[in-house]
């Protein structure tokens, strides 16, 4: 496809130039400081830079602003506003980089000057050209999503949607990966050096969005409240009842204070220290309840409370082995990139994402086939399959009194169409089957007409 | 490494991201299962394809394909020129496949019965009567294998010729996450919960998870070739593939995974399939059983013993060099795998 709108070429265009510039200039830099005059040479080297930067951005900041106005009036096409935004996002990263540009220029005129000054000055430089490069990324994420909400419905809007999902991802490695590059400037390659660099609450971060799924917590969450809200509901509109709940529940609340906390990890505690059981903990309130459909009800949300405590806190154990295991995997990482780096085989970031995927690979494929994991995982699924059940007969009694065919009846009905369409196939196919029996063969036809003749 | 080298990197990560979105938004639909065929047979959500010929097939006797009910038989056919089914048809095979559709509520009830003795007994009945024949062949691929090794057993006086690929057979091994973590599953309460219906995407987050990092792979992939529009292409079709996963009717996916994953009872000569048990043993026909080294679906310990429970000496056992999916569409089983199926039934024609 042929891109025609200008100001998309006009940025990437920029874009473009401005890494070819900041390529160019790092490698000017690096080669400033081996010469014999370092102080001029990078000093004018940045001049150079600074300069083609504030030509560069003014040309943008100028050119591009006009085109979107005109490109607004004239057409509709939805990508419209991906271009807004991604020249927006790149007005950022453009001035994260000029202020960058500034802290690189004293760096340099201080050098020289007081090894202390130059060495925080570098520093200075060096965390503003991360954070640029941060910010750089997350603007196209932006960008990207932005996209993704212009594309039309279908196949291609949700592979861009994986691809963002993806890309998501890409920028927590990147985080990871980010703490390696600040080695670099600290110079010692040490097995506990790199160890520190990494941020560990990186590496739950990123454990956590590995396997999502299992970190999502506000589903049971919300069963365990709305359950909750219904038992209240229930007994504080009952004529009677209303005392012994209050009472109960303040006990309840007192005594347990984890189950409304939220907080799994608690429940784990909770879980593993008591017998309790929400369901027996009621049992005498509930005898106060005369046997209905709404008995039936707080049941089953009594119920739901003890099966959503107990998948909290067995969810929790097996978050508690993800996050080991990722610890795990940061430190192997940790040795495995010191030597690579000894060895200066750490070329780029390709490399640091396959070696990443191998060690994961390697961890999580031995976590998932101890005989605890696939115990864990099964009760999990087990566990969230019964709440899904649960609350489904919920719903299925309250509307029962409504003119509404339930799933329950419908199963019967398929169950009653399936036996038979069944006997129907097997009532054909005996007739067909006594219907060849019965049809005479072509030699007994032939004799019988000899007969007749 | 150098600065200069990761802002190299960064810099030409722009422009795939760039150019990805040009390729991205000028991309066409995808299609996939796209060599010609005419349906010839329907019953329920079934249907039966003949692949259109422009000649006479030079193997007369006809091949039934028999697909996984995980998944759909389009993997066959993915693309034009890394197509199984195409090479199959070039070669001169004359081939009939089924496409199971898609179960819904109504189909929950279904059994290993009614796929075995039924559907499948069905289209052989149909195919051979269409050919004025006794004996058809079937070429069946994984789970669809484990259903024509139950079929053949129980019928074999209508199978002439047995192609099994990257079938389980054995369910009691070590190997493979699968079988693993099946061992620990409750699948009637599974079923029951999903309301007699089990989700296609269900099973393919459980797939995905047997290779813990195989998702991150797949978009490091698809950032690789998102600038490529062909290599794009060719990722979207195996995408759309995934994600066209069909439902499971509970109580078939129950029986196969309670008997067999479970209980193992297809080698332990258990296995009851509507009046008749099944014995392997009756399996007379000629064999080709192909398996795939590195297969994590179905690790080749449990396809590569078929031939200890079977009565024909006429059995081969042919390991493949790739994974679960790579027999089918990579490059080299295009040039090796095809030729080999068409021999087997070619060299057994007369």
């Amino acid at each position: 496809m042929n891109n025609t709108n200008e100001i998309f070429e006009t940025l990437v265009e920029s874009q473009k130039k401005t890494i070819e510039a900041l390529v160019d200039t790092t490698s000017k830099i690096q080669e400033a400081f081996k010469s014999e005059k370092p102080i001029e040479k990078t000093t004018e080297v940045c001049q150079d830079w600074w300069i083609t930067q504030l030509e560069m951005l003014n040309n943008i900041s100028i050119g591009a602003a006009t085109d979107v106005d005109e490109n607004k009036e004239s057409s509709k096409n939805q990508s419209e506003s991906f271009y807004k935004n991604m020249f927006e996002k790149q007005m950022e990263s453009f001035k994260k980089a000029s202020s960058n540009n500034i802290s690189f220029f004293n760096s340099i005129n201080q050098f020289g000057k007081k090894a202390e000054d130059s060495s925080e000055q570098y520093t200075n430089m060096y965390e503003n050209w991360t954070s640029m490069v941060e910010s750089w990324t997350k603007s196209l994420n932006n960008s990207y999503e932005k996209i993704s909400k212009s594309f039309p419905s279908g196949f291609s809007k949700e592979t861009l949607d994986l691809f963002f999902n993806s890309s998501n991802m890409n920028e927590k490695i990147q985080d990871v990966f980010k703490s390696f590059l600040n080695i670099n400037k600290m110079g010692d390659f040490s097995s506990e050096n790199i160890k520190s660099m990494f941020d560990f609450s990186q590496i739950n971060k990123m454990t956590e969005k590995t396997f999502n799924d299992f970190f999502k917590t506000e589903g049971m969450n919300s069963i365990i409240l709305t359950n909750i809200n219904a038992l209240q509901d229930y007994f504080q509109n009952q004529e009677g009842t209303t005392k012994e709940f209050k009472e109960f529940w303040s006990l309840y609340v007192e005594k347990f204070p984890q189950i409304v906390s939220g907080d799994f990890g608690k429940m784990e505690e909770l879980i593993e220290n008591t017998t309790l059981s929400f369901r027996e903990l009621f049992a005498p309130v509930l005898k106060l309840i005369t046997n209905t459909k709404e008995k039936e009800n707080i049941d089953l949300a009594l119920e739901a409370i003890d099966k959503s405590t107990i998948y909290g806190a067995k969810l929790a154990k097996l978050q508690f082995s993800l996050y080991s295991t990722g610890q795990n995997i940061g430190s192997e990482l940790n040795t495995l990139i010191t030597e690579k780096v000894k060895e200066k085989d750490m070329n780029s970031f390709q490399n640091f994402f396959s070696l990443w995927v191998e060690i994961n690979e390697k961890h999580y494929s031995k976590l998932f086939a101890t005989d605890e994991f696939s115990k864990l995982k099964s009760e999990l699924l087990s566990i969230s399959l019964e709440v899904k059940r649960n609350v489904e007969m919920q719903f299925e009694n309250r509307i029962e009194h409504l003119p509404i065919v339930v799933k329950s009846e419908m199963d019967e009905v398929y169950k009653t169409i399936h036996d038979l369409k069944k006997t129907i196939k097997d009532l054909e196919s005996k007739l067909k089957e006594s219907t060849i029996k019965a049809e005479p063969t072509n030699s007994v036809k032939n004799s019988a007409k000899k007969v007749t003749a | 490494m150098s600065n200069v080298n990761f802002l190299n990197e960064l810099s030409s990560t722009t422009d795939k991201l760039v150019k990805g979105f040009e390729v991205l938004n000028g991309l066409d639909s995808v299609e996939i299962a796209q060599t010609p065929k005419t349906e010839v047979y329907k019953e329920d959500k079934l249907k039966l394809y003949r692949y259109n010929r422009d000649n006479n097939p030079t193997v007369k006797t006809p091949v039934l394909i028999v697909y996984a009910l995980v998944n759909t038989y389009q993997m066959l056919d993915l693309q034009p020129d890394r197509s199984y089914i195409k090479n199959l048809l070039d070669q001169g095979l004359d081939i009939y496949i089924i496409d199971w559709g898609y179960p819904t509520k109504m189909d929950q009830y279904l059994t290993m019965d009614d796929y075995i003795n039924g559907y499948i007994n069905n289209c052989v009945d149909f195919i051979a009567k269409k050919h004025e024949i006794e004996k058809i062949n079937l070429l069946s691929i994984c789970q669809g294998g484990t259903f024509s090794l139950i079929y053949s057993a129980l019928h074999p006086q209508k199978i002439k010729n047995l192609v099994t690929h990257v079938t389980p057979i054995d369910f009691s091994i070590k190997e493979g996450l699968l079988f693993k973590w099946s061992k620990d599953m409750d699948f009637k309460s599974l079923v029951d919960s999903f309301g007699g219906i089990v989700p296609g995407a269900f099973l393919n987050d459980g797939f995905e998870m047997l290779k813990p990092m195989m998702k991150f792979q797949k978009s490091n992939g698809l950032f690789n070739s998102i600038d490529d529009e062909s290599k794009l292409s060719n990722f979207l079709r195996m995408e759309k593939w995934i994600n066209e996963s069909p439902d499971q009717a509970g109580a078939c996916f129950l029986q196969f995974m309670q008997d067999l994953y479970v209980e193992n009872k297809l080698i332990k000569g258990e296995l009851v399939i509507g009046d008749g048990k099944v014995n392997l043993k009756n399996l007379t026909m000629p064999i080709l059983n192909i398996y795939a080294s590195e297969d994590h679906l179905v690790p080749p310990s449990s396809s590569i013993c078929l031939e200890q429970f079977v009565s024909t000496k006429d059995i081969e056992t042919f390991k493949f060099q790739g994974g679960h999916i790579g027999v089918f569409v990579g490059s080299r089983s295009q040039k090796e795998l095809a030729p080999k199926v068409y021999n087997f039934y070619l060299d057994r024609e007369s």
